[in-house]
């Protein structure tokens, strides 16, 4: 099931919502942000870095495991464009400065507690990162909502949680709470059991459509799936061909098949105004309008036809 | 107009620096002694390290959907691998992936990659089954409709997707060159309920057996402030399931026709300091020229189905002080339908209608602009507000044109220690041009009757969030979200409805071995909507309620145990004012438990089990007996009512 790990759950909850989880703060957090990124503004621009790289800087942090464990991810690796090819642990962290005499002069910092403002820890991965996926960065809502990379992804790791196949939901979420609950409705998409990921349909980088999804229409999305939908087709349904959400709620529904209602009340908030489609079903206990598949036990080509004599939708 | 609004946001996207940038493009290194920098206390990575679980297990089950839980669909042994593995060596990394291999929904992965050069291959393997109580006597043989011994096809849809891929970097001209090439090909096989007309409705279970490929290509090229993307997307369905033929009542069910789509898009972004534009215009074209089928009575063998497409989006973000920020958004979607035009005869049953009819192409636009400003008022006060307007156009629709305006604000509260505080509110309104219920379909609707789709429609909805952490070890979310969605000129049809929900969630980390959560959430989705003879209302009813805890710190930090809860129930309740005896039971409840135990045995390697239930239950008063309803016969009672087991053995080791 989706809350299969109580710790990384409490721990993706803390780090995105509140300022300290584990109680280590840094000797600079107290200072205020305005201060520090006055600092670190200024060190940027006078550059003065450590003497011997990433040597300097494991004098005092080697013992952190958490720090050595970069060298077993991408990020640690000595060739390439990885940070570790280049200016090293200072590549991501700024230049030392006087960090090293007494380790009271920040350092970027990173994660949504850090004392970095998001938009600066972000700029220092972005300018690596910045390819066809998050070219829409900066106007994401993940952005405009002061998120930094490091909210959700780790670096000082060599797998990183949220591109596990069991870490991805958990991590979304804890923040997407409304999703969480849908997903647990009578009918959803597998994510509960991790079998779909919530990047699978959206793009958590951004993207220029709406709830930032991976395709150009909310259609194209569902289509990557289930392309017998596609069509077209020679008799079409115009609420189909408009828009799946039309009818289908994509996250969960207490209604199979992720509808929004139960035929034949669904199909009546369109028809309900001739004797046909109008009529009151039920009332006789249950009947061909009701049972089996409702409407669809005749219209079953709700999605469209591609029959010469489909175009009621029966064939 | 356009073009000179692109110009300005390209010029602005421009203009010097304003914002924090410590990108290393910008780095100041001319101070650094590169020859000093040796990086002896860097470690090099494991040649070979990974973990690999292998588990064996037992399994309880009675019915088959409880697959879509454990993994594993009938009562018997079990066994599963998970892990992964990594290889480095001079410069080459390997790694692999395995996740539930042996199980009903495994997957597996394996990239090669040096340097700026990756190479990757994954398989996935997804089941989603339904029933096997599903009871008929119809069998599809020689694409004939026949009938015989009663059996139970199972419904579902099993899925098998294998992915190649590779994607590059170089430099080119001083300039970042990337590349990417990828290739899907998912096999979908199964049966699924589908109906047929014979005078009277007759549910069938139909095969699923189709194959889509897709091919995925994309090249970038960028400089330190600009990025450019050309892409192309080609999806290819195959349909190898034929028509529903039978012998006395002809051809009763067309298969979803074979088709593809091709999308070339241009992307691509403008970086400044102070603003960002980013924009993609795609022109895609989706073909379908199956043969037809019943085409004797048919004026074509083939038709000509084509839609082209053609979507425009655009981003534009100024950071106008170190307080404000304006986001404009421009998007405009078209499908044109080109598709040829016949006059079909048609079969009917109400011979009082027309017989021949010509399929109608349905054209759709949608231009829509947003505008979004977010300011900061003081140190942890931030107020948020936007206006949106979406124009949707349909050809040969009810409504031609909908327009749809929408405004919304919000506050964001972070000033207090351990609160956070977002209350949003927002309006909307849609209406359009005239809306004509008879103009297409007069032998059908009412011209009180409003689609809701394209009726009138006012939305309110408001949303508070509140995150609170009283201590340092403890975190209380909470979401409260309200919407009224109201057809006010819809007499026939939605005439309006309500969802409101709330989530509330406890983390608590006890002790440093310890951590606990909690969850509960409730939602109730109330509509109702009339007809011209009745009216009906619809109570849908979903809440759910769970929580967890870890503990690490048993014999000396070497057992580690845990447990999952997750208890959901749906409910949807609908009431006709012309029936007097409400409809049957239509809900749905599950109880998810999962207990787990991990012991390090040593240093490297770990034994564990893990103990998975599943109580589900749902009933539909949909399903029914086959033959329980004069003049139609269905699949039988679908419902589902069991408990399922799994018991499992890990052992894991470290390389």
């Amino acid at each position: 099931m989706l809350t299969c790990n109580a710790k990384l759950s409490i721990a993706t909850m803390m780090a995105f919502c509140f300022i300290s989880f584990s109680g280590q703060t840094s000797p600079w957090s107290d200072r205020g942000q305005e201060a520090v990124m006055q600092t670190l503004t200024k060190k940027f621009e006078e550059g003065h870095y450590s003497p011997k790289g990433a040597d300097t800087c494991l004098m005092c942090h080697k013992k952190n495991a958490k720090v050595m464990e970069i060298f077993q991810g991408v990020h640690g690796a000595k060739t390439g464009k990885s940070p570790m090819a280049g200016l090293q642990c200072e590549a991501c962290h700024g230049p030392l400065g006087n960090h090293n005499r007494g380790g009271k002069e920040p350092m970027i910092d990173f994660g949504a507690n850090a004392s970095a403002t998001a938009e600066a820890q972000n700029s220092v991965c972005l300018s690596c990162h910045q390819d066809t996926q998050r070219q829409s960065w900066h106007a994401s809502v993940h952005n405009l909502e002061g998120m930094s990379c490091a909210s959700c992804h780790q670096i000082h790791t060599a797998k990183d949680p949220i591109l596990q196949p069991n870490g991805q939901n958990t991590v979304c979420t804890n923040c997407h709470t409304q999703q969480k609950m849908e997903i647990n409705e009578r009918s959803s998409h597998p994510l509960k059991s991790n079998e779909m990921q919530c990047s699978d349909c959206h793009n958590p980088h951004g993207s220029q459509t709406e709830a930032a999804l991976n395709k150009k229409t909310l259609n194209d999305t569902c289509y990557s799936c289930h392309a017998e939908k596609r069509g077209p087709k020679l008799w079409e349904h115009a609420p189909v061909t408009d828009s799946c959400d039309n009818c289908h709620s994509p996250h969960g529904s207490v209604n199979n098949s992720l509808l929004k209602a139960r035929a034949p009340l669904l199909c009546q908030q369109c028809h309900a105004s001739n004797v046909h489609s109008s009529r009151p079903y039920g009332a006789n206990g249950d009947s061909a309008f009701t049972a089996g598949g409702s409407c669809l036990n005749c219209h079953s080509q709700i999605h469209g036809s591609n029959h010469p004599q489909g175009k009621a939708l029966q064939r | 107009m356009k073009l000179t609004l692109i110009a300005l946001a390209v010029a602005c996207a421009t203009t010097p620096a304003m914002a924090v940038d410590f990108s290393l493009s910008n780095a100041n290194t001319s101070n650094i002694k590169a020859a000093q920098w040796q990086c002896k206390g860097c470690q090099t990575p494991e040649r070979l390290s990974g973990e690999l679980t292998v588990s064996v297990g037992f399994s309880q089950i009675d019915d088959i959907h409880a697959a879509n839980a454990l993994g594993q669909q009938d009562t018997g042994a079990v066994t599963a691998l998970n892990g992964w593995l990594n290889i480095n060596q001079e410069g080459w990394r390997i790694a692999s992936t395995a996740h539930n291999l042996g199980m009903r929904n495994g997957d597996a992965g394996l990239s090669i990659s040096k340097d700026n050069l990756k190479l990757y291959a994954n398989y996935e393997q997804r089941n989603y089954l339904k029933s096997d109580k599903a009871t008929t006597t119809y069998y599809f043989g020689d694409d004939q409709l026949t009938s015989g011994a009663v059996y139970s096809p199972v419904l579902g849809v099993e899925r098998n997707r294998v992915t190649l891929g590779a994607d590059a970097q170089t430099e080119w001209f001083g300039l970042d060159l990337s590349g990417d090439v990828a290739f899907h090909s998912e096999e979908k096989q199964g049966h699924k309920r589908v109906s047929v007309t014979t005078r009277r409705p007759l549910n069938l279970a139909q095969t699923i057996d189709s194959r889509t490929d897709e091919l995925l290509a994309s090249s970038s090229l960028s400089g330190s402030n600009w990025l450019t993307t050309l892409a192309y997307a080609g999806s290819f369905y195959n349909n190898h399931v034929q028509e529903v033929y039978h012998d006395t009542f002809g051809s009763l069910l067309a298969p979803d026709p074979d088709n593809e789509a091709h999308q070339v898009t241009l992307s691509g972004n403008i970086r400044g300091q102070q603003s960002v534009f980013d924009a993609s215009v795609a022109a895609g074209r989706i073909i379908q020229d199956d043969a037809l089928v019943n085409a004797q009575i048919s004026p074509i063998q083939n038709w000509d189905g084509q839609l082209n497409t053609l979507d425009i989006n655009a981003n534009y973000l100024l950071m106008a002080t170190d307080k404000l920020r304006l986001v404009f958004n421009g998007r405009y979607n078209e499908r044109d339908n080109q598709s040829s035009r016949f006059e079909f005869p048609q079969l009917d049953f109400n011979a009082k209608t027309g017989l021949a009819f010509t399929n109608v192409l349905l054209d759709t636009k949608a231009t829509k602009g947003s505008a979004k400003f977010q300011y900061r008022l003081a140190s942890g006060y931030r107020l948020d507000a936007g206006y949106q307007f979406d124009r949707n156009e349909r050809s040969f629709s009810d409504r031609e044109t909908t327009d749809e305006q929408q405004l919304w604000a919000k506050l964001k509260v972070s000033q207090w220690a351990g609160w956070k505080v977002e209350l949003k509110g927002g309006l909307s309104q849609r209406d359009g041009s005239h809306y004509q219920a008879n103009r297409l379909t007069s032998t059908e609707t009412n011209p009180l009757l409003r689609m809701f789709y394209l009726a009138d429609r006012d939305r309110v909805e408001t949303e508070l969030k509140l995150f609170h952490q009283p201590w340092s070890s403890v975190a209380v979310t909470m979401n409260l979200k309200y919407a009224k969605d109201d057809y006010d000129h819809t007499k026939i049809g939605l005439t309006d409805d309500q969802d409101y929900s709330y989530q509330l969630g406890l983390d608590y980390l006890a002790t440093k071995h310890l951590s606990l959560y909690s969850f509960v959430s409730q939602q109730w989705i109330d509509a109702n909507q009339s007809s011209n003879q009745w009216q009906a209302t619809i109570h849908d009813k979903f809440v759910s309620a769970g929580g967890g805890f870890e503990y690490s710190g048993l014999l000396q930090n070497t057992l580690s145990l845990g447990g999952d809860y997750t208890f959901s129930n749906s409910r949807s309740d609908a009431n006709v004012s012309a029936v007097t005896t409400p409809d049957d039971d239509d809900y749905q409840f599950s109880h998810s438990l999962s207990l787990y135990a991990k012991y390090r045995l040593s240093e490297r390697s770990q034994l564990g089990i893990n103990y998975q239930y599943e109580r589900y239950y749902d009933t539909d008063y949909a399903n029914v007996a086959v033959d329980a309803i004069n003049g139609l016969l269905t699949l039988g009672e679908l419902d589902h009512n069991y408990n399922a087991h799994q018991l499992m053995l890990n052992y894991s080791i470290s390389l």
